[in-house]
């Protein structure tokens, strides 16, 4: 109940906060309307400083936090721990920690995340913002864009399988239960590489990514010789039907032997 | 042999039993099978009802994978709940048709009466264990259906009876599974003797009294139960019933089985008082059947079954 309470609280006080931001700030009040981090209660003050923010004009500018590179990525990690583990080892952390103006070295959080529209970055985009420091010729250019391909070779597959596991279930004779943690484990394994992939390990990533297609493909397969062989019940029912009849020839004719008995 | 036939006296009994089956049937008794095929289906229902029990948990938590585990576990699971979904239809819709042939042929009249009064009843707990049968599933479609079924009850005053509490819930499919198992078969089983007896008693309309023995019968009903049998299997094996999703899955809107689509229709334009006129009107106008004048039971018969497949096609299509 207490947390409940404290929760509405400070929700309630964003709310209040964010309200004066908008009130200059139009076009990031539309950003950041109805998505995630507002959501989450993430608002202006949560990134962009607090004390300073409510006095009437807010002359005193220089107290807002500065967005510099190293303290975006440790900001963001303050709720997106696993991304920022992964995300700090990284070159891309490490030049973006040096801070020495080199727009070239502003690799941190927001080089690849619209964090006022919380929209998911698609991968193309990303790419394409590679280009901006990085040669298309350039081994990091080819291990990432080799490294998303992995990524998206094993979520295609993970889709298929999903799809198929939801017609079949529906389905009687063949047997989904037991594949179910399959499905989980693709999903958990999904989720982890869409962390570990900030760490840029292209080489671990493109590993892991195909042993998980492989998996999943494995699963899917599997799923297709179970409905292959539940086809095969139609023999059964030949063999039913074929006995059937005999029965039927034998009844008629022991019947017309009856009969020309009873004529006779 | 003998020592068992001095305890159990079995070879008297097959010997009554055949010579029940030699009995003359009348020349227009093709029909009359339709009766056979009946008792076929529900020892069927019988059989394979036994054989789901085994796995089957009537838990509102569980019961939905229990199910799933008769049709995708358990070997030939999806056959023996096939089989036993697609006898119920067929049973229903066989004695349906047997009663519109009975009927046609004015054969519930003197001293039929209460032969046609068990058949009546018959129908009733048939159809009652479609409808509880059908949610025991506990599929999404399943408690949609059963909070529809508890509403039309509830028109009538009845939705606390039907539900066994103010919501769809637990007790409700404690109730269905209760009858499905126990309070309807043990109906349906002892009408069934009744029914049977009283054929045996009156024989067969038309065959008072016709005299020799009939390889016919034999014949006939043969055909009509390896015929059943054949289209059973069919139907079970090329229309595996599968299990929706568990409940709250989906918005999909449901419609009731086939044999209920007809009140479902007509109760879209009443309410109140008036459904339960719905409910009871049918089976009290059955019961009054071989008490009416015959010209007066034809035209009520008539009506009602144009009715009925007026509103049962109406309420599919709707």
């Amino acid at each position: 109940m207490t947390l409940a309470a404290l929760l509405l609280l400070t929700a309630f006080q964003q709310a209040v906060q964010d309200d004066q931001c908008i009130k200059c700030h139009v076009d990031q009040g539309a950003e950041v309307k109805e998505t995630m981090h507002q959501k989450a209660g993430v608002g202006c003050v949560s990134c962009h400083g607090t004390d300073e923010i409510v006095n009437e004009k807010h002359r005193r500018t220089a107290a807002f936090r500065p967005a510099r590179a190293p303290q975006i990525a440790s900001l963001c990690g303050s709720c997106h721990k696993g991304v920022l583990d992964a995300f700090q080892p990284s070159d891309h952390f490490a030049a973006a920690a040096r801070d020495d103006g080199n727009a070239k070295h502003r690799s941190t959080c927001s080089a690849c995340h619209e964090f006022h529209t919380t929209v998911k970055p698609d991968r193309i985009a990303i790419l394409n913002r590679c280009l901006e420091c990085h040669e298309k010729t350039s081994h990091e250019y080819k291990e990432g864009a080799e490294g998303f391909d992995s990524m998206e070779g094993f979520e295609r597959t993970l889709n298929h399988l999903e799809k198929e596991m939801r017609r079949l279930d529906r389905r009687a004779g063949i047997r989904t239960s037991d594949l179910a943690s399959s499905v989980e484990d693709g999903r958990g394994a999904r989720t982890q590489l869409q962390i570990t992939q900030h760490g840029l390990h292209w080489k671990r990533i493109k590993a892991e990514a195909a042993a998980s297609a492989d998996r999943a493909t494995a699963a899917y397969n599997l799923l297709a010789e179970r409905e292959r062989r539940f086809g095969h019940r139609y023999f059964g029912l030949g063999i039913f039907l074929g006995l059937l009849g005999a029965a039927a020839a034998l009844v008629a004719r022991r019947a017309r032997s009856l009969r020309k008995e009873t004529a006779a | 042999m003998s020592w068992i036939e001095d305890r159990t006296g079995l070879r008297s009994l097959i010997g009554a039993i055949r010579e029940r089956l030699s009995r003359p049937l009348p020349s227009n008794s093709g029909g009359a099978v339709l009766g056979s095929m009946a008792l076929f289906f529900i020892l069927i229902q019988v059989l394979t009802g036994a054989l789901l029990a085994i796995y089957y948990v009537p838990s509102w938590g569980e019961a939905h994978s229990s199910v799933a585990l008769i049709s995708k576990d358990v070997t030939f699971g999806w056959l023996v709940r096939s089989v036993h979904a697609w006898s119920a239809h067929l049973l229903v819709a066989i004695v349906l048709l047997h009663l519109v042939r009975v009927f046609a042929r004015g054969s519930y009249a003197k001293p039929r009466e209460v032969t046609w009064l068990t058949g009546v009843a018959l129908l009733g707990l048939l159809m009652g264990s479609a409808f509880t049968g059908q949610m025991l599933p506990m599929d999404d479609e399943a408690v949609k259906g059963a909070e529809v079924a508890a509403a039309y009850a509830g028109e009538a005053g009845m939705a606390d009876l039907v539900r066994g509490g103010p919501h769809v819930g637990p007790p409700m499919l404690t109730r269905m599974f209760a009858a499905h198992v126990i309070w309807a078969p043990i109906g349906i089983v002892l009408l069934a003797v009744a029914h049977l007896a009283l054929v045996g008693r009156h024989r067969l309309h038309g065959a008072e009294n016709t005299q020799g023995s009939s390889p016919e019968l034999l014949r006939r009903l043969t055909f009509a139960l390896l015929g059943s049998a054949a289209l059973l299997a069919i139907l079970a094996f090329v229309r595996p019933m599968g299990l929706g999703p568990p409940p709250g899955a989906s918005g999909a809107s449901v419609k009731p089985m086939w044999m209920f689509l007809p009140v479902y229709q007509a109760a879209k334009w009443v309410s109140g008082p008036a459904t339960l006129l719905l409910l009871i009107g049918p089976p009290a106008l059955l019961v009054a059947v071989p008490f009416l004048p015959r010209r007066l039971a034809v035209a009520a018969g008539a009506l009602m079954l144009t009715a009925a497949i007026v509103f049962g096609i109406w309420g599919a299509a709707s």
